[in-house]
């Protein structure tokens, strides 16, 4: 097991470029797939139509995924307007994959085509430096992005439901697009097109913001539980060095040491998503978090 | 700086744990040539192949290397004795962070994963530091206080400088499906910890070469190595993801050769075994298969367990793993201490002195001479 980090394995998701360029002259309509994925979010439904003829290696993977239940607790997480709102990767959910879900997961070859990037079109996301890169994250394009042609690949379009992406651009968002809470797809459907009946499909609403789960990334001071337990823990440690005091002199810094780190802990919880906001935050932070490592080296002397 | 009247110079061959060919392989040279090799004649990505040939090599060093930490410290009573606190509480709180992780998926495990890929590198730092005053006290090279803090500043400076380039910016990391975010640190931090990595590295270099010209000798260059080998791992070798995988292979392998001697002596001494091929080889048996099971236990035993509960088995492996690492970085933090005559001593072994018996040897060896 990997005792390092492999960071830039999630480096793909600022993969598209803001611009209002008009559109050039399009293409024919390309012919849709039989099904549709209907993505069911905490904000109405999103029909997906698909281009097979366009990106037919693209189009097979999206729908076995979806069949799969890959997109189901994923969620939009960067949003701008006028510009794109995109879906996380299949492995950013609220629960991780199963490892046979992980295994349908692979790199997808660049399907690049002659169609133009724009309002409802579905455009997959990828690595900048690696067209070949796609693998689950898309994004829905939300207004002519003719930078977008020919780099990235455009495998549908949203059939009905670009209201219920409208309701999400309501959401406050930080600089970065990330919206303040998680934007979930409760789950994501595969149905042929004839089984798709008036009526069925749940109207876009306004995101409920007291409902919707907080977006991991920008948990403030919240409301957690698991704060709560650590400062519980902290105080319980801290307790122990009072009493061990006077008895067990050579427990104090041990148990002084350790609530430094749980505070440290907790501390990053809480400190890291407003850092984001505050480089000088963020420099403290990341220097107590160093001393704190430091620190543990003096954990314990060895008992006499 | 002390001048070598002042310090014992050992016999050559005494500098290394097996010989020159196997101590310059294993501390730095095999892992600099991986990286050459995968620098110029392989991709830079995170191919499968790489991921799954890494994934091998952790079932015989990596997860081993782990195991050994553990065996280490609760092997005897004794020990368990002088570290009451790592031994005893530091389970119960790793143990506290681990249930925290798996209650709370969005909100802990985050952060205990991030807390586990900014602590690693740090670990790395402090054995490499340990490892080269180690050598550096095994060949006569005296560090003094300036040398010793210029050592430490470039080596941790590349810890630094690695993970400062992670945490800058709003940047988001994916690890067995789990995401979690950069602390954001500004873009200027990079670029001075960089600048602090190649200016401590040349104020190091210049001590070095001074100690060289006032003591009429050259420093034998493995003392340098660790360092160089983390310089390489860190600042050109983190850009290279194919090569990442196996970072923590190398690391372990240096762990390991330290650790295999250390154990050999510490027993042979314990309990006035004589030396002979036959020890090293049965103890090499029995401490090796133990902890390949101790690591296949840690690694997959235990996370395959837990995931007849419910929990995913991605999930479990990546946060227990960050459990025993945490909980592993704990216990190398104190056993380790060259302060100690307890350690040290075994440390400056030699497999000669384990193969044979003194009077076969014919000169005292260095651990004498230094103890």
């Amino acid at each position: 097991m990997s005792a390092t980090r492999s960071r830039p394995r999630a480096c793909w998701l600022a993969a598209i470029v803001l611009s209002l360029a008009p559109a050039a002259a399009g293409a024919g309509q390309p012919r849709l797939a039989d099904e549709r994925i209907i993505l069911h979010t905490i904000a109405g439904d999103i029909v997906l139509a698909l281009y097979p003829d366009v990106a037919p290696r693209h189009v097979e993977q999206i729908l076995k995924l979806s069949r799969a239940g890959l997109y189901d607790t994923t969620h939009f997480f960067s949003l701008v307007p006028g510009f794109y709102s995109q879906l996380s990767g299949a492995t950013d959910r609220s629960s991780p994959p199963s490892p046979d879900q992980r295994g349908l997961v692979h790199r997808l070859k660049a399907e690049f085509s002659g169609l133009h990037h724009q309002r409802g079109t579905l455009s997959m996301a990828r690595d900048d430096r690696d067209p070949d890169s796609a693998e689950t994250s898309f994004s829905i394009i939300l207004a002519d992005w003719p930078e977008g042609d020919r780099r990235y690949t455009i495998f549908g379009e949203v059939e009905s439901g670009m209201e219920v992406v409208d309701e999400f651009l309501k959401v406050p968002r930080d600089a970065e697009g990330r919206p303040v809470i998680r934007l979930s797809v409760l789950k994501a459907e595969v149905i042929r097109k004839a089984g798709l009946a008036a009526g069925r499909l749940a109207p876009a609403q306004p995101v409920d913001l007291s409902q919707a789960g907080p977006s991991m990334a920008l948990v403030g001071l919240p409301q957690s539980e698991a704060v709560a337990c650590g400062i519980l823990l902290m105080v319980l440690i801290g307790v122990g060095a009072f009493v061990c005091a006077t008895r067990y002199p050579a427990a104090v810094v041990p148990l002084n040491l350790m609530n430094v780190l749980i505070g440290i802990f907790l501390l990053m919880i809480i400190a890291t998503p407003i850092a984001h906001q505050h480089p000088a935050l963020a420099v403290a932070l990341f220097g107590a978090l160093l001393g704190t490592l430091k620190l543990m080296s003096r954990f314990e002397s060895p008992a006499s | 700086m002390k001048t070598p009247n002042q310090a014992p110079i050992p016999a050559p061959q005494k500098v290394y744990f097996i010989n020159a060919w196997v101590d310059y392989g294993v501390i730095g040279v095999f892992s600099i040539l991986a990286f050459l090799a995968l620098r110029f004649f392989y991709t830079g990505e995170r191919t499968s192949a790489a991921i799954t040939f890494a994934a091998q090599l952790a079932w015989i060093c990596n997860w081993p290397h782990f195991s050994a930490t553990s065996y280490r410290l609760y092997h005897s009573r004794d020990n368990i004795r002088q570290y009451p606190f790592t031994a005893m509480l530091v389970p119960w709180v790793v143990l506290a962070g681990v249930f925290g992780s798996f209650l709370s998926p969005a909100v802990i495990a985050p952060y205990f994963i991030k807390l586990v890929s900014i602590w690693s590198p740090y670990h790395f730092s402090g054995q490499t530091l340990g490892i080269s005053l180690i050598y550096a006290r095994r060949s006569g090279f005296m560090v003094g206080k300036h040398e010793r803090f210029f050592l430490s500043s470039f080596i941790y400076g590349t810890f630094i400088a690695q993970t400062v380039r992670f945490e800058k910016g709003a940047q988001s990391f994916n690890d067995s499906g789990i995401d979690y975010p950069s602390i954001g640190l500004p873009a200027w931090t990079s670029t001075a910890a960089e600048s602090w990595v190649y200016l401590t590295g040349i104020i190091l270099l210049i001590l070095i070469a001074r100690w060289c010209l006032t003591n009429k000798r050259l420093i034998a260059p493995i003392v340098l190595l660790p360092a160089f080998t983390q310089f390489v791992w860190f600042m050109p070798g983190s850009d290279w993801l194919s090569f990442t995988e196996f970072v923590p292979f190398f690391h372990s392998l240096q762990y390991l050769l330290i650790a295999w001697s250390m154990q050999l002596k510490e027993k042979m001494d314990l309990e006035s075994i004589q030396p002979s091929p036959g020890y090293v080889a049965a103890e090499s048996a029995r401490w090796g298969f133990g902890n390949f099971v101790g690591g296949a236990l840690l690694f997959f035993g235990i996370p395959h367990f837990v995931a007849h509960f419910g929990v995913p088995v991605a999930f479990s492996t990546i946060v227990i793993v960050s459990g025993v690492q945490i909980h592993h970085f704990f216990i190398d933090g104190v056993i380790w201490k060259l302060k100690r005559k307890t350690v040290s001593s075994p440390l400056m072994v030699n497999i000669d002195e384990l193969l044979r018996s003194p009077a076969s040897l014919g000169s005292p060896g260095l651990s004498r001479q230094n103890a």
